[in-house]
C-alpha cells in the first residue's frame, strides 16, 4: 500500500461502496457509549517521535518499532528499529496512550534525530510509511516551521483524513505557526492545567480545537524510569488515548466523525446537552 | 611576560617538560639551558598540513645521490612555496615529508581554508613536478596529503614555529591514509571548510589511540572564491526592520534625489550584514540594478580587484558602449598598465552611463578587508558622481574603523548604521526556526532558550550552536567555527587589550577596572577599556565594570592562554581579590585558587599543587563560614566539602572543618552523613591529639539522636568539654559547651539554670564565630527567657536586647531571638508585632533549606494564631506541622500534635481531637512526652468516653510540669485539668485549678493566659453542680 490516494469523483467509481455505514449515533452521545470499555482493543496507533522503549512499565508491549535511516545514497527508508528511544520523549507519549487505552496496539516510528529536534525529511518519510501502515490514530507530538516541509505535510494530512487514520497533532507551546497541528485535517490539541487526564475541553477558537492534560503530568522515561512532563507534547497523546478508545469501540469511523464525538464528550460541551 | 602584563612566568624546561626555576638559567632537572619564557606561546586552534612524497624510497634506491638531492631540493620549493602563497608557515621537514601550519604566528579564521588551499596547490605543483621530470626519472611522482585542525601549543615567530599537540599527530595519520595525489581532512577542518569545498565522505578511519573511529573526508576540489564557513542565507531575517527601513529609505533618497551615497553597514562577524544586504537587493532588484562585490581577505590579491569586478559585471549592461565594455575588461584581466585616474575615469563613465536608466546598487561585503587604495578610488569616485543615483553599501566588520578611522566621514552624502546583538527574544526566534522539527516539550523550548542565550544574538553562532545540537556536541563546547573568528578577532588586539581580556576572563564573566588595573599593574586602562568596549568584545556595566559581550568572547580569550599561566593567574587573581576585599572575597578567591589546583594537577606540577593547598582550603572555609553567617546551609556544607578536598592531609585544621561539616548536616537533616563527619573529625583529632578539636567532634556525636544520650550522659559530656576548652582558652569551645548544657536544662524544663548556662556561653554577649551555634544559644536563651519564670515585660526587654545586638547578616540569630519574642508579645496581646516578627523569620529561612527552622517557625506562628483566637489559622499550621514531623516521631511531634488537639477542641470539633490522638498508636502509651501533650490527650480521651484514662493524663501532666519552673506550662496543664474537671462536673475542683492557673500567668505577666483562665472561670461559675456541659468553652 502507498501513501497515495485513489481518486473518485462520483459514486461507484471508488474502491468502497456507500452501504457501510455506522447506525445512527443514541442521543445525547455519552462517554460511555463513545470511549466503550475504555481498552481501545485493537484500535492501532503510531507514535512519530524519538522512539519508544520496549518493554517499559508504563507502556508494555509496542507491536512494532521503526526508525527513519539514511541510506547509502542519502534516501531515506524505514526499517525495524532495536534502538528504542533516543530522548524519553517518545515513550512518555506511548506511556500516556497506554495509560487511557491499555488494550491498544502501539508503533513506534522513530523520525527524530539526536535529542529534541529532527529533520523535516525525515518527519515526511516516518509520516509517508505510517499512513502506508493505515494506523488508525497517527500521534505527532512535534511540527516544522519549514515552508517546503509543510506543504508536503498539508498534503500527507489530506491523505490521511481521507483514509481514515486520525492524525492527532500537537500545538507549538509558544504562539508560533507551525505545521500539521495547524491544518483542518488534524485533531490539535493543546494544555489544560487540570490533572484530570479524562477531562478533555473543546475550543471553540481553533486552530487549537481541544485542550487535554498538559500540565504536570506523570509520564514514562529512558530506562523504565518516570519523569513529571509538561507541554502540549504531553496534552496530544491523551487524546490520541481517546481516539484509540472510540476507535477500539466503532471500528472504521472517519476522522471527522471522531472529532464530531471528541466534541460531544469534551467537558465544556457535554454540560449543556 | 610581555602579552599577560602584570604576571612574570616561569617557563617549562623545554627538553624534559618539567617546571622551571625562576631565575634559573639550567633547568634543574636535565641541566639543558632554559629558555627565556616564549612570548608568543599560547593555546589556538591551528591547522596543519602533512605532506609526503609517494615512492622516495624507490627513488632514492635508483638514483644518485646527488641529483636525488636536487630534484627533493626542487620538490621542497615547490611545496614552501606553496604553502606560504596562502599564508600558511613551513614548520619543518622531515625526511620527505613536509610539515606546514596555519594559525603561527599570525592566526586568520580562514586558517583551516587556506590549508586546504594550500593543499590543492601541493598537488598541483607536485603535479605539475610530476609532467616536468617523468620522462627522465622514469617513477612517477606523487604527493599524499593530510590536513588536520585543532587546539594545540603554539610557540615561536617568524620562520621558527613549534606547535605541539595530539591534533598533530592525527594530521600525519591522514596523510598516511592517503592515497596518490589525495587529500584527507578531518571533522573539525571540515566543519571550518565546507562552505568553499566539495568533499566526498570516506569510511571513518580506525586510528591508533582512538577508541572511536575518526571520521575522515577527500577534498575533491576547492572554489577559489567562496568563504569556508557554510551560512544559510535562507534562514528567516528577525528583528532587522528597523535596519531593513535605513537602506530602504537611503535607496529612496537616493533614487528621489539623484545622488550617490555611501552607506556602510558595520557589525561583528557573524551577525548578519550579508543576511540583511540579501534581504534588501531581493527588495530593490525590482526598482534597480545591482551588482555586488566581496573584498577578498586580508588583503590578499590586487588592490582594485573587487572594484574591477564589478566594473566587469556592470560592463555587461546594455547601456554600456563597446569602447567602454572592452574598458572594463581590461581593466578586470589585469591586461593594462592603470593608474588610479585611469581607474576612476572608466569607473565613473561606466556608472553614469548604467544609472543613467534606473538607480544603481553596488554592493561590497568584507569592506574591513579592502586595502587602502581602494577605499581612497571608492571615496573619490563617490564624491565626483553628480546628479547619479548610486547607492554604495559597504559591509564592513568594525576593524575597518581601526585601519580607516575616517571611513566615508567628510562625505555630503555618507551614512552608516551598526548591527546590534539580536535581542533574546529574537535570538530564541531565530534558534526556533533553524530547526526544521521540534518536539513541543519543555526541553526542547530550554535548548532553544540555552542556545539564545550563549549565541549573545549573534546569528552565525545561533546557526553554529543548532548544528551542534544537530550532530550530538550540545551547546556547551564552544564550536570551532566559532572560536576561529575569535580567535582571529582578538589576535587583531594589541598586547595591552589582550591582556586586558586575559585577565578579565580569569576573573569571570565581568571584572572591576580597578581589579584590571591591579592585575596588569597599570593604570589609566579606561581608553584601552573603551576600545575594547567599541570593538564589541566588551560592554561597560555601571561606571567602572566592565563585562563580556558574550560567553565565546570570554571562553576565546580564556582558551588561549597556556593552562600553566592560566594557574598562576587564577591565584594572582585570588591574591588580588583578597587584597581589595579581605574575608569577603573569599567565596571568589576561593574558587580561583581551586582551580588554580586543578589546573596544577593536571600539568602534574605537584610541588606547585602542594603549596597552594592550604590557601585554598583556608580560603574556601572562610567562605563557607560567611555563608554559615548568611544562614545558607547547603553552600556552606558544599564549601567546606571543596575545603575539605583541598586541604593536605596533615593540615591541623581538618578535623575542625569536618566538626563544622558535621554541624551544618545535623541543621539539614542529613543525620547519618553528620555522623561520619563527625566519627573522621574524632579520629583525626585523636591522631594528632588535639584534645579541643576531640572535644568539638564528641559534642557533635553525642548530640546526635542515634548516640541516643540521656540528659546526664549530655551534661556530662558538656561539662568535660568546658575543662578541655577552658585549659585551652577556647571561647567558642565554652560557648558551644554552656549551650548544651542550657539545652539540657531547657529540654528538661529547668529554665531559669537554663538561662544561666547559655548566659555563661556568651560572657560578652557578642555573637561568637559560628553562626549555627550561635543561633542555638540565642535560641535557647530566648526561648528558656520565654518559658521559664521570667516575667513577660522583662523577658521581652532581654530578648530585644538580644536581638538588637545580632547584625543584620546573622540571619539565622536573628531568627532565633525573633520567635520567642514573637510568642511572648502575643501573649502580652501585641499579635499584630508578633506576627510580623514570625513572617520575616519565615521569609529569611525561606531561602534556605534549613527545615527544622521552617517547621519551628511555623510552631510559633501557631501559637500566636491560638492567642489571638485565629483557629483555624492555627489548625492549618499545626497540621503541617505535625505532618512535616511525623517520619520523626518524639517529644516535638506529641507537642505540635497536643496543641493541635487542644485547638480543635476550642473549635468545638471534638471527634477530629480524638481522631488526631489516635493518629499514632504510641500516643495512648505512656511515652516520653511533653506536659502539654498529656494535658490536651486528657480532654481527647475524656472526649473520647473515656474519663479514667482522661484524668491519668491530668495526673502525668501536673507531675511533667511541676518538675519544671514553667509558670506557663504548668498553667496549660492547670487548665486542661479545669476542662477536664468542668466536663466531668467537678465544678468546684475545676474552679480551684483555674485559679491556680490564673496565679501562674499572673506571674509570668501573660495577659492573654489570665484572660483565658478568667474566662473559663466564668463558665465554672455558671456551670450548676449536676448540670452536664456539653461544650467546651463560649468560643
Amino acid at each position: 500500500m502507498t501513501a497515495e490516494l485513489t481518486l473518485s469523483w462520483r459514486l461507484g467509481d471508488g474502491p468502497t461502496a456507500a452501504e457501510h455505514e455506522l447506525a445512527a449515533w443514541p442521543h445525547p452521545v455519552t462517554r460511555e457509549w463513545a470511549w466503550g470499555d475504555g481498552r481501545g482493543t485493537g484500535a492501532r496507533v503510531c507514535i512519530l517521535d524519538s522512539g519508544v522503549e520496549e518493554g517499559h512499565p508504563r507502556v508494555g508491549p509496542v507491536q512494532g518499532a521503526y526508525a527513519v535511516r539514511e541510506g547509502p545514497d542519502g534516501e531515506l527508508t524505514v526499517v525495524e528499529d532495536t534502538e528504542g528511544d533516543v530522548c524519553g520523549h517518545g515513550t512518555a507519549c506511548a506511556s500516556i496512550i497506554r495509560s487511557l487505552a491499555p488494550d491498544c496496539e502501539i508503533f513506534s516510528v522513530r523520525v527524530l534525530g539526536l535529542g529534541y529536534f529532527g529533520s523535516g525529511e525525515a518527519l515526511l518519510a516516518g509520516l509517508r510509511w505510517a499512513l502506508a501502515q493505515n494506523f488508525d490514530v497517527i500521534n505527532m507530538s512535534l511540527s516544522t516551521t519549514k515552508p517546503e516541509v509543510a506543504r508536503e505535510l498539508y498534503h500527507l494530512a489530506d491523505v490521511a483524513y481521507f483514509r481514515r487514520n486520525v492524525i492527532v497533532a500537537s500545538a507549538h507551546n509558544i504562539p508560533i505557526e507551525s505545521f500539521p497541528w495547524r491544518f483542518a485535517s488534524v485533531i490539535s490539541v493543546g494544555s489544560h492545567r487540570g490533572s484530570d487526564p479524562e477531562l478533555l475541553v473543546h475550543n471553540p477558537a481553533p486552530p487549537v480545537e481541544f485542550f487535554a492534560r498538559g500540565d504536570q503530568v506523570p509520564v514514562g522515561w529512558l530506562n523504565g524510569g518516570h519523569m513529571v512532563c509538561s507541554g502540549n507534547s504531553f496534552a496530544t497523546p491523551h487524546v490520541s488515548g481517546m481516539c484509540a478508545r472510540i476507535l477500539g469501540a466503532h471500528r472504521g469511523l472517519t476522522p471527522y466523525q471522531v472529532k464530531t464525538l471528541l466534541h460531544l464528550i469534551a467537558a465544556n460541551v457535554t454540560e449543556g446537552t | 611576560m610581555g602579552r599577560r602584563c602584570g604576571l612574570v612566568a616561569v617557563a617549562d624546561c623545554a627538553a624534559c617538560g618539567r617546571p622551571g626555576l625562576a631565575e634559573a638559567r639550567y633547568c634543574p632537572y636535565c641541566g639543558e639551558p632554559v629558555a627565556e619564557d616564549d612570548p608568543y606561546e599560547t593555546r589556538r586552534v591551528v591547522s596543519v598540513v602533512f605532506c609526503d612524497l609517494v615512492g622516495s624510497t624507490a627513488l632514492s634506491e635508483r638514483m644518485d645521490p646527488e641529483p636525488l638531492r636536487a630534484l627533493v631540493g626542487r620538490y621542497y620549493e615547490r611545496m614552501r612555496r606553496a604553502l606560504e602563497q596562502y599564508g600558511g608557515t613551513v614548520e619543518k621537514f622531515i625526511g620527505d615529508a613536509v610539515v606546514g601550519v596555519f594559525g603561527v604566528p599570525e592566526l586568520h579564521e580562514d586558517d583551516a581554508l587556506q590549508a586546504v588551499r594550500a593543499a590543492v596547490a601541493m598537488r598541483r605543483e607536485a603535479e605539475q613536478l610530476d609532467r616536468e621530470l617523468s620522462g627522465r626519472l622514469g617513477e612517477r611522482l606523487a604527493v599524499r596529503l593530510g590536513v588536520n585542525t585543532g587546539e594545540v601549543m603554539a610557540s615561536g615567530y617568524g620562520s621558527n614555529v613549534r606547535v605541539t599537540g595530539e591534533m598533530v599527530n592525527v594530521a600525519a595519520r591522514f596523510q598516511q591514509a592517503a592515497g596518490p595525489g589525495q587529500i584527507v581532512i578531518g571533522a573539525a577542518t571540515r566543519a571550518l571548510v565546507s562552505g568553499a569545498v566539495r568533499l566526498e565522505a570516506l569510511t571513518p578511519m580506525r586510528l591508533k589511540g582512538k577508541s572511536t573511529p575518526v571520521p575522515a573526508w577527500l577534498v575533491r576540489d576547492v572554489d577559489p572564491e567562496a568563504g569556508g564557513i557554510e551560512r544559510r542565507m535562507t534562514a528567516p531575517l528577525v528583528a532587522r526592520e528597523t535596519d531593513l527601513r535605513f537602506l530602504r529609505n537611503s535607496f529612496a533618497h537616493v533614487r528621489d534625489s539623484d545622488m550617490t551615497a555611501i552607506v556602510t553597514v558595520y557589525g561583528v562577524p557573524g551577525i548578519g550584514k550579508s543576511r540583511l544586504a540579501q534581504e534588501f537587493l531581493d527588495w530593490a532588484g525590482s526598482r534597480a540594478l545591482v551588482c555586488s562585490g566581496r573584498c577578498p581577505p586580508f588583503g590578499r590579491g590586487a588592490s582594485l580587484g573587487p572594484l574591477f569586478g564589478v566594473m566587469a559585471e556592470l560592463a555587461r549592461a546594455d547601456e554600456v558602449d563597446e569602447e567602454l565594455q572592452a574598458s572594463a575588461e581590461e581593466l578586470w584581466a589585469g591586461a593594462v598598465e592603470h593608474t588610479p585616474e585611469d581607474v576612476l575615469w572608466v569607473a565613473r563613465r561606466l556608472l553614469a552611463a548604467v544609472a543613467a536608466q534606473r538607480p544603481l546598487v553596488v554592493v561590497l561585503d568584507d569592506v574591513q578587508w579592502a586595502q587602502p587604495l581602494l577605499l581612497d578610488v571608492l571615496g573619490r569616485l563617490a564624491d565626483s558622481l553628480r546628479d547619479i543615483p548610486v547607492l554604495l553599501l559597504c559591509l564592513a566588520r568594525l576593524d575597518l574603523l581601526d585601519t580607516r578611522p575616517d571611513w566615508s566621514g567628510g562625505k555630503l552624502s555618507a551614512a552608516s548604521t551598526v548591527l546590534a546583538p539580536l535581542h533574546p527574544e529574537a535570538a530564541q526566534q531565530l534558534a526556533r526556526t533553524q530547526f526544521e522539527v521540534v518536539l513541543h516539550d519543555q526541553n526542547a523550548e530550554e535548548t532553544v532558550r540555552g542556545i539564545a542565550a550563549r549565541s549573545g544574538g549573534n546569528p552565525l553562532y545561533i546557526e553554529q550552536l543548532v548544528s551542534a545540537v544537530g550532530d550530538g556536541s550540545g551547546i556547551d563546547a564552544l564550536p570551532l567555527t566559532i572560536r576561529a573568528l575569535l580567535d582571529a578577532r582578538l589576535q587583531r588586539l594589541d598586547a595591552l587589550g589582550n591582556a586586558i581580556l586575559q585577565w578579565a576572563a580569569v576573573h569571570g564573566m565581568e571584572c572591576s577596572t580597578g581589579l584590571l588595573e591591579g592585575l596588569l599593574d597599570a593604570t589609566g586602562l579606561q581608553p584601552e577599556l573603551d576600545r575594547l568596549a567599541h570593538r564589541q568584545l566588551l560592554e561597560a556595566v555601571g561606571l567602572h565594570t566592565y563585562r563580556f559581550r558574550n560567553l565565546q568572547v570570554r571562553e576565546v580569550a580564556y582558551e588561549s592562554i597556556p593552562k600553566r599561566i592560566r594557574a598562576q593567574m587564577h591565584e594572582r587573581v585570588a591574591e588580588l581579590l583578597t587584597e581589595f576585599d579581605g574575608d569577603s572575597a573569599a567565596f571568589e578567591s576561593g574558587d580561583h585558587l581551586e582551580r588554580a589546583l586543578a589546573y596544577h594537577r593536571e600539568l602534574g606540577r605537584t610541588e606547585d599543587a602542594e603549596g597552594l593547598r592550604s590557601r585554598t582550603a583556608a580560603a574556601l572555609r572562610t567562605a563557607a563560614s560567611r555563608q554559615l553567617s548568611h544562614g545558607d546551609l547547603p553552600t556552606a556544607a558544599a564549601l567546606l566539602r571543596r575545603a575539605l578536598s583541598a586541604a593536605p592531609e596533615d593540615d591541623p585544621t581538618r578535623s575542625t572543618m569536618l566538626t563544622q561539616l558535621g554541624n551544618v548536616l545535623v541543621a539539614t537533616t542529613r543525620l547519618g552523613e553528620a555522623l561520619t563527619a563527625f566519627e573522621q573529625a574524632a579520629t583525626l583529632a585523636e591522631e594528632c591529639g588535639d584534645r579541643a578539636a576531640l572535644a568539638h567532634a564528641r559534642l557533635g556525636l553525642v548530640q546526635l539522636p542515634s548516640a541516643q544520650a540521656t540528659p546526664e550522659d549530655l551534661l556530662q559530656a558538656a561539662s568535660e568539654a568546658v575543662t578541655v576548652f577552658t585549659e585551652a582558652s577556647d571561647a567558642r569551645g565554652l560557648g558551644k559547651a554552656y549551650s548544651l548544657i542550657g539545652q539540657v536544662h531547657l529540654a528538661d524544663g529547668r529554665y531559669r539554670q537554663a538561662v544561666d548556662a547559655f548566659e555563661r556561653g556568651r560572657p560578652d554577649g557578642a555573637a561568637v564565630a559560628d553562626e549555627l551555634h550561635d543561633a542555638q544559644s540565642v535560641g535557647g536563651l530566648a526561648f528558656s527567657l520565654w518559658r521559664g519564670p521570667t516575667p513577660t515585660t522583662q523577658a521581652v526587654e532581654e530578648c530585644e536586647r538580644l536581638l538588637s545586638g545580632v547584625p543584620a547578616s546573622c540571619r539565622l540569630v536573628r531568627v532565633a531571638a525573633m520567635c520567642p519574642l514573637a510568642v511572648l508579645l502575643a501573649g502580652r496581646s501585641q499579635s499584630a508585632r508578633a506576627r510580623e516578627l514570625l513572617a520575616e523569620a519565615e521569609h529569611m529561612v525561606g531561602e534556605f533549606s534549613h527545615e527544622f527552622a521552617r517547621i519551628s517557625i511555623s510552631v510559633f506562628m501557631a501559637t500566636v494564631n491560638s492567642f489571638a483566637g485565629e483557629l483555624p489559622a492555627a489548625e492549618q499550621r499545626l497540621r503541617d506541622v505535625c505532618e512535616a514531623l511525623s517520619p520523626f516521631g518524639g517529644a516535638q511531634h506529641a507537642a505540635a500534635a497536643g496543641d493541635l488537639i487542644r485547638v480543635l477542641m476550642r473549635l468545638g470539633r471534638h471527634d477530629e481531637a480524638v481522631h488526631v490522638l489516635c493518629s499514632r498508636p504510641e500516643w495512648r502509651d505512656e511515652g516520653d512526652f511533653p506536659a502539654g501533650f498529656f494535658g490536651a490527650r486528657a480532654r481527647a480521651e475524656l472526649a473520647d468516653g473515656r474519663p479514667e484514662e482522661a484524668e491519668d493524663c491530668v495526673r502525668t501532666a501536673l507531675r511533667l510540669a511541676t518538675a519544671t519552673d514553667s509558670p506557663e506550662i504548668q498553667a496549660v496543664a492547670l487548665l486542661d485539668q479545669a476542662h477536664v474537671l468542668l466536663a466531668l462536673s467537678r465544678a468546684e475542683e475545676a474552679r480551684r485549678a483555674v485559679e491556680r492557673a490564673h496565679a501562674r500567668y499572673s506571674a509570668k505577666e501573660h495577659l492573654v493566659g489570665m484572660a483565658e483562665a478568667e474566662q473559663l472561670l466564668r463558665q465554672v461559675n455558671g456551670s450548676r453542680p449536676g448540670s452536664p456541659i456539653t461544650r467546651e468553652d463560649g468560643r
